[in-house]
């Protein structure tokens, strides 16, 4: 993906607020669809996973090494924030996509096909879902889902794999 | 729904919810706010505790004194305690008694 320039970057690693919202204008988008997926769909789960990501990354902005590319380093510390928040609220994972009035109100959409997804969605782990919506929804490569997730790229070539061939199944079932 | 129709509604998130990012920035304003609140703290319990050890622990100073500059002393402080006005002349003052 694109990177934003390197003098808002220098700027919101100063703590300009104007250059901060640029950099969240910038990044927050694509960091938001992943970590809806993850959570699967609890925006207001989501919603504060992006908080506290943003939090992490405005934080560290200045040990930033550059030794990936930013993007990647963002995905990083929101799949970290994502799989902690999920595992101190796996309890109240319950409370999905029925209670949610942002997918109810667009009408564009197929509730039923939505649910469907969903269901589809729950019956995978946190990773699994971070791994096949980074991947197939924003395209990151398996190079950088490694450094993402601190698994080996082969490894994560065969799980997606496997899990697309899992879904692949679920709609052979029907 | 097939397959195709899963993955395009995979991609399919509604927007993130507006105000996230003032409320992004009042939380790091306040966690801020709390990390220098904790590392005055910290800065002042070290500071009290240095203090505590330097008075409670460090050694007084000592007294004794050269043989040489105590002599000097006692002898000084015999003149100075001198009973009289009488007594302090005689010992310090080369009086004229004829006046």
């Amino acid at each position: 993906m694109t990177e934003i320039d390197e003098m808002t970057l220098r700027l919101a690693t100063r703590g300009d607020q104007r250059a901060s919202k640029r950099f969240y204008d910038f990044y927050a988008p694509f960091v938001w669809r992943v970590i809806y997926r993850t959570v699967n769909g609890d925006t207001e789960a989501a919603g504060e996973v992006l908080q506290q990501s943003f939090i992490r990354i405005f934080s560290s902005l200045k040990k930033f090494k550059k030794d990936s590319a930013i993007s990647t380093w963002i995905y990083r510390i929101a799949y970290n924030v994502a799989l902690t928040f999920a595992e101190k609220t796996r309890q109240a994972s319950a409370r999905m996509v029925e209670a949610d009035d942002t997918l109810r109100s667009r009408d564009s959409l197929d509730l039923d096909t939505k649910r469907e997804v969903e269901q589809i969605l729950r019956a995978l782990s946190e990773e699994e879902r971070f791994l096949l919506t980074a991947r197939e929804v924003e395209g990151v490569s398996f190079e950088d889902l490694a450094t993402i997730t601190g698994k080996n790229s082969g490894a994560l070539r065969t799980s997606l794999h496997r899990l697309k061939e899992r879904i692949r199944q679920e709609f052979g079932h029907e | 729904m097939n397959e195709n129709r899963f993955y395009a509604e995979l991609a399919n998130v509604p927007e993130a919810p507006a105000g996230l990012y003032d409320r992004i920035r009042i939380r790091r304003a306040r966690l801020q706010v709390r990390l220098r609140a904790l590392w005055s703290l910290a800065a002042t319990l070290v500071i009290a505790a240095g203090l505590w050890v330097y008075t409670a622990y460090l050694p007084a100073p000592s007294a004794s004194v050269p043989t040489e500059i105590a002599d000097e002393l006692t002898e000084m402080r015999d003149y100075l305690n001198a009973e009289t006005l009488d007594d302090e002349l005689s010992m310090y003052v080369l009086a004229d008694e004829s006046r």
